[in-house]
């Protein structure tokens, strides 16, 4: 009985200690961000920022912090995951931490992460001003100042407009806010005391819609030899800073944090042009009228106060423009009524001679059609584009319900990059044509022979993580670029990704094909597209094949 | 005989040589050419101006740039009569023209923006050119420069404000409030304005984001600027300080903005029709759009404007029919209601009593004739509102219809027909030729007007006008002052004298002024005539018949 009890007593004595030692429900861990925002000059803690974190997978729920004197904020009570840091503050731009670009290091919060005690280098934010003056080093007033930014990152080379702005009485002009990257400046202005002279008095033809011309219909008639040109009769060409006239060379503009960078340029002006235009073989009941335009940068034109007046039939005067290569815009009236605009191409030179111009230089005819590399029914909605490699100019062609589409008006004979764009989650994988070379994205147009093309689009799209690696170690910050084979003629199927706290990094929506993987340090200056670039790093690269939707994870070495 | 010959020869050619260069594409004999020399120079330091743009109306115009002490000559000039400009940004080209010339100095437009004259640019100087020709200089007046920084109370800048410029103006013989310059504050809060004429100006600061910081937009207390400020600190222009600025002169001002409570209004809009969007807008209480928009939400037809500072306004819904109200905030408001209502539609009736032309038969007044006079109402009783109302014909066999919202309007009427006048213009018993018209919003009387055809005459000579000036007269009926007329007379009178002619004047007494120059003279302001009325002529004008006056002219000078 007494070992009975005894034995009792142990089992509940036993039983109660079990009870107590019993773990209650613990809550679940929570993590903590904290650290301190310094001028990224400075190296000084920055007071007044507004530090926010918000989950990568919902952006828009966040919570701020204000940062005191001692510049530090401090986060806890976060569920394991990845956040992202953002920073605001007068004065500096609202980032994201490390930022380059569009990408930055996200915060990985979890068990064996530490996101305690963050530098987060504030970058203060740089601006571009200053003086446009003449010939007489006077100040230009209301000149046109077109701020154009390098290329975003995963584009073709494109120069974009970033600001623009005109110039006050003392011929300053002022860009803020601007993030440490490349810029171009382009002015676009006329000289103030320009006098205009057209050579010819300009007959202008008044027709009616029945095409009955009230002035008869005779030769061009003659300059006027007796009107002495006026040395006023001068214009500005679109003029680049540090002061060059092709844009070309324009002197590209990289300010770092917190630069204020002084760009002065001066105009020179040129004679304006007094060019008379034929336009080839017109019909005699056919008259024109139009307008010239000029590329400044990327694929921005600069509107021009030239004259464009047809002085007989099929003959135009345009004056007013400095001398350059210029778009012509031609409308075309006669009997019927309007007709669409013809567009082409002209060099425009100073003096009296005639240049000619080819109305209609035969486009090619380009249609094509755009299917899956599935069974599935051809796309309804989406567009085929065609950038000129050259001009960089971009031809469009939306496709019809049946997945068809044609470019209207065709396109001129040129090296092209085809892209498909705005089709739902998928990718241009395969281009076929006929009547044009292919060469991966790339169609090369020799001849007038019209092009037939069929876009095919993939949705097996794959996905690329991993994780940035030196010395075994992750490392957050890294650049990582997925390099396409023939990079030259697959520019849209580069995907680039900056490793976060944890090393770690994604690269979605790959199409199917052979890749490298590339981690490079302090590669965020790099032409990353260009293959002599790339060569030296490519060899240490980690090489996958993606398949149709698949998901790969890789380790990748930094160099 | 042949001595004789010679002499006619010899002053045949010598005609030709004085008669004026006319436009002619070959050479006329006399190919005589001559220079023009002469200096700009800035009017206040009186020192050379580099790169004016001067013109010569000669044949073919010339223009070249002075140099970089401001001389310039033409050469190759055929003698006669050129007009030349001088001109270059930066500079306004006004006073007084010194032209050291045997001819009479030419005068351009005076002008002093205090009270609110302005000048017209590029009218230049007449000039004769032959052999006599000395030369000219131009004086131009250095435009006046505003520069401004704008902070908050914690002396950080403020950017992307926007900074108005008004100053009075004169145009048509009336005051009227214009905006000179409008400019953004840049990054640093700083802003410039230039190219101002010497003037008195006014500088606001408008309709400023609502405060920059996310503690600022923390819904629980909202904190916001407000949306006008004039210089230095005051909520309206009537309690402004102007600033003056003299040719050439900087003038540099601060303006320092406190974030203070701001509230929202919100309420419903009535009277639109259910697919009807409302444009609700916040004003002042003189008016004027304090670039604040609110949101209208047409399914219940709500609306509601965030961001209000305490103050009074006015608050607009207009869709297809308008409707307005007085809005005192001083706190979140709710359950205001705007209830857009149609104009009042005031009939118009014509009465025509031509006794004389059987053409001005009132039946061939009409829809398929027009309408025979023209009625503009100005609204006059806010400031800002520059609401302008013509007459409207809607149907084909009612009369034209003035179509006003309720207020208090300056009315414009005129004929459009020559020789005949308007002898009243009633609105029950207000007599529109003399007084403001007053609309409710109660059901109207038409406005009566009566035309008639058997106006005056009035031959006016002015002494003292200038051969090839234009004056400019000035005809002031008694009875109904605010009715003036005034007639351009050219400058081509012998002896002294200019002769103009007015006809279809409205029997009665008149004064008469002739002025060398009006365009910048507040002349429908009965006070600023009276100063000249020692000078004025009185005329009695009969129904019927044409009277003479003589009228000194009257010089107005700086």
């Amino acid at each position: 009985m007494m070992r009975f009890f005894s034995l009792t007593l142990v089992f509940v004595l036993f039983a109660a200690a079990l009870a107590t030692g019993q773990p209650q429900a613990k809550p679940p861990a929570t993590f903590e961000i904290s650290g301190t925002a310094v001028d990224s000059l400075t190296g000084q803690p920055l007071t007044g920022v507004h530090v926010a974190v918000a989950q990568v997978t919902a952006r828009n729920n966040f919570r701020i912090v204000v940062t005191g004197e001692d510049g530090k904020f401090f986060f806890d009570g976060l569920a394991r995951g990845k956040y992202a840091l953002t920073a605001q503050r007068i004065g500096y731009l609202t980032q994201s931490f490390d930022q380059h670009g569009q990408y930055s290091t996200s915060i990985a919060v979890g068990p064996g992460q530490d996101a305690r005690g963050l530098i987060f280098r504030v970058r203060p934010q740089a601006s571009i001003s200053g003086q446009v003056v003449d010939e007489h080093n006077e100040p230009v007033r209301n000149a046109r100042v077109i701020l154009f930014q390098q290329s975003a990152p995963g584009e073709p080379e494109r120069q974009a407009v970033r600001g623009r702005t005109t110039t006050d009485d003392e011929g300053v002009f002022y860009f803020a806010h601007l993030f440490p990257e490349k810029y171009f400046i382009a002015v676009e202005a006329e000289p103030w005391y320009a006098q205009r002279q057209p050579i010819n008095f300009a007959r202008t033809i008044y027709a009616d819609s029945f095409g009955n011309r009230s002035v008869p219909q005779d030769s061009p008639p003659q300059p006027r030899e007796d009107v002495p040109k006026s040395p006023l009769d001068v214009a500005y060409p679109v003029t680049y800073y540090p002061g060059v006239t092709d844009p070309a060379s324009a002197g590209s503009i990289a300010v770092t944090a917190g630069e204020k960078f002084t760009a002065d340029i001066v105009l020179q002006p040129v004679p304006a042009i007094h060019s008379r235009i034929t336009v080839a073989g017109p019909d005699s009941k056919q008259h024109f009228s139009g307008d010239l335009r000029q590329r400044v940068m990327g694929d921005t034109f600069g509107g021009f106060s030239a004259s464009v007046i047809e002085i007989s039939p099929g003959v135009l005067e345009v004056s007013g423009a400095p001398p350059g290569h210029y778009e012509l815009n031609l409308n075309t009236y006669d009997e019927t009524g309007n007709h669409p605009a013809i567009k082409g191409e002209i060099d425009l030179a100073d003096g009296t001679e005639a240049g000619s111009f080819q109305v209609g230089a035969a486009p090619v005819a380009l249609t094509g059609a755009v299917k899956f590399d599935t069974d599935e029914d051809p796309p309804t909605r989406g567009s085929i584009v065609l950038r000129n490699r050259k001009s960089g100019e971009a031809s469009v062609g939306n496709i019809s319900d049946h997945g068809e589409f044609e470019i209207q008006g065709g396109v001129q004979p040129g090296s092209y990059d085809v892209t498909a764009s705005a089709f739902n989650q998928s990718l241009l994988s395969e281009l076929i044509a006929t009547g044009a070379k292919v060469t991966g994205h790339s169609l090369e147009i020799k001849d007038n022979t019209p092009v037939k093309l069929t876009a095919v689009l993939t949705r097996g799209l794959g996905q690329v993580t991993g994780v940035a690696l030196r010395d075994d170690k992750p490392v957050a910050g890294i650049m990582i670029v997925l390099v396409p084979e023939d990079p030259l003629h697959h520019a849209q199927l580069f995907r680039r990704d900056q490793s976060d706290s944890d090393g770690t990094f994604t690269l979605p929506s790959v199409v199917p094909g052979k890749y490298t993987v590339l981690a490079i340090a302090d590669g965020w200056e790099l032409d990353y597209r260009s293959p002599d670039v790339l060569k030296p790093y490519m060899a240490h690269g980690t090489p996958i094949q993606v398949e149709d939707k698949g998901k790969y994870e890789v380790k990748v070495n930094i160099q | 005989m042949g001595s004789r010959v010679f002499l006619l020869a010899v002053l045949w050619l010598a005609a030709s040589a004085w008669s004026p260069a006319q436009i002619a594409l070959s050479n006329s004999s006399g190919t005589e050419t001559y220079k023009l020399q002469g200096e700009v120079v800035n009017s206040i330091t009186g020192e050379g101006i580099p790169y004016v743009l001067v013109t010569v109306s000669s044949e073919n115009k010339q223009a070249l740039l002075t140099g970089t002490d401001g001389h310039f000559e033409f050469a190759g000039l055929r003698a006669g009569r050129v007009t030349v400009t001088a001109s270059k940004p930066g500079f306004f080209e006004d006073g007084e023209q010194k032209i050291s010339n045997t001819n009479k100095p030419g005068r351009i437009f005076v002008s002093d923006r205090s009270n609110g004259r302005y000048a017209m640019k590029g009218l230049g100087v007449s000039i004769e050119i032959g052999p006599d020709t000395v030369p000219v200089t131009f004086k131009l007046m250095p435009e006046g420069i505003i520069t401004g920084h704008i902070e908050d109370s914690g002396g950080e800048p403020i950017e992307r404000a926007f900074i108005r410029v008004e100053a009075i103006v004169i145009s048509d013989g009336r005051k009227l409030w214009t905006q000179m310059a409008g400019i953004t504050s840049r990054e640093d809060g700083t802003f410039r304005i230039a190219n101002l004429h010497p003037g008195r100006y006014y500088v606001s600061v408008h309709s400023l984001t609502r405060g920059r910081t996310l503690e600022d937009v923390n819904a629980a207390n909202p904190v916001g600027y407000p949306l006008s400020v004039y210089y230095p600190a005051a909520p309206d222009r009537a309690s402004a300080a102007p600033i003056d600025i003299a040719a050439g002169q900087r003038v540099e001002i601060q303006f320092a903005l406190k974030l203070q409570p701001v509230f929202k209004v919100s309420g419903n809009v009535s009277g639109q029709s259910n697919v009807q969007s409302v444009n609700i807008r916040l004003l002042s209480s003189t008016g004027e759009d304090l670039g604040l928009p609110g949101r209208f939400y047409p399914a219940d037809g709500r609306f509601e404007i965030q961001g209000v500072p305490a103050g009074n306004y006015r608050l607009e819904a207009r869709g297809d029919n308008r409707g307005e109200l007085p809005l005192h905030v001083s706190g979140t408001l709710n359950g205001v209601h705007v209830v857009l209502r149609p104009k009042t539609s005031i009939p118009v009736i014509i009465r025509n009593e031509a006794t004389r032309a059987p053409e001005m038969k009132l039946e061939n007044f009409g829809p398929h004739h027009g309408i025979p006079i023209s009625l503009m109402a100005h609204r006059s009783d806010l400031e800002h509102d520059f609401t302008s109302t013509g007459l409207e014909q809607h149907s084909d066999d009612g009369p034209p219809a003035l179509n006003v919202e309720p207020g208090k309007y300056a009315v414009d009427l005129s004929v459009l027909y020559g020789g005949v006048y308007v002898q009243s213009a009633r609105y029950g018993d207000i007599d529109l030729l003399r007084e403001e018209l007053i609309v409710q919003p109660a059901a109207p009387r038409p406005i009566e007007v009566v035309l008639r055809d058997d106006g005056a005459n009035l031959q006016i000579k002015i002494a003292g006008a200038e051969r090839n000036a234009t004056s400019s007269v000035v005809v002031v009926p008694e009875a109904a002052p605010n009715q003036l007329k005034v007639a351009h007379v050219g400058g081509d009178g012998e002896g002294g004298f200019v002769m103009g002619f007015i006809n279809g004047l409205a029997p009665g007494d008149y004064k008469v002024f002739a002025f060398d120059s009006i365009e910048t003279m507040e002349f429908r302001n009965p006070e600023v005539l009276k100063q000249y009325n020692a000078k004025a002529a009185q005329v009695s004008l009969t129904s019927g018949m044409t009277s003479n006056v003589s009228v000194e002219l009257i010089h107005t000078s700086q």
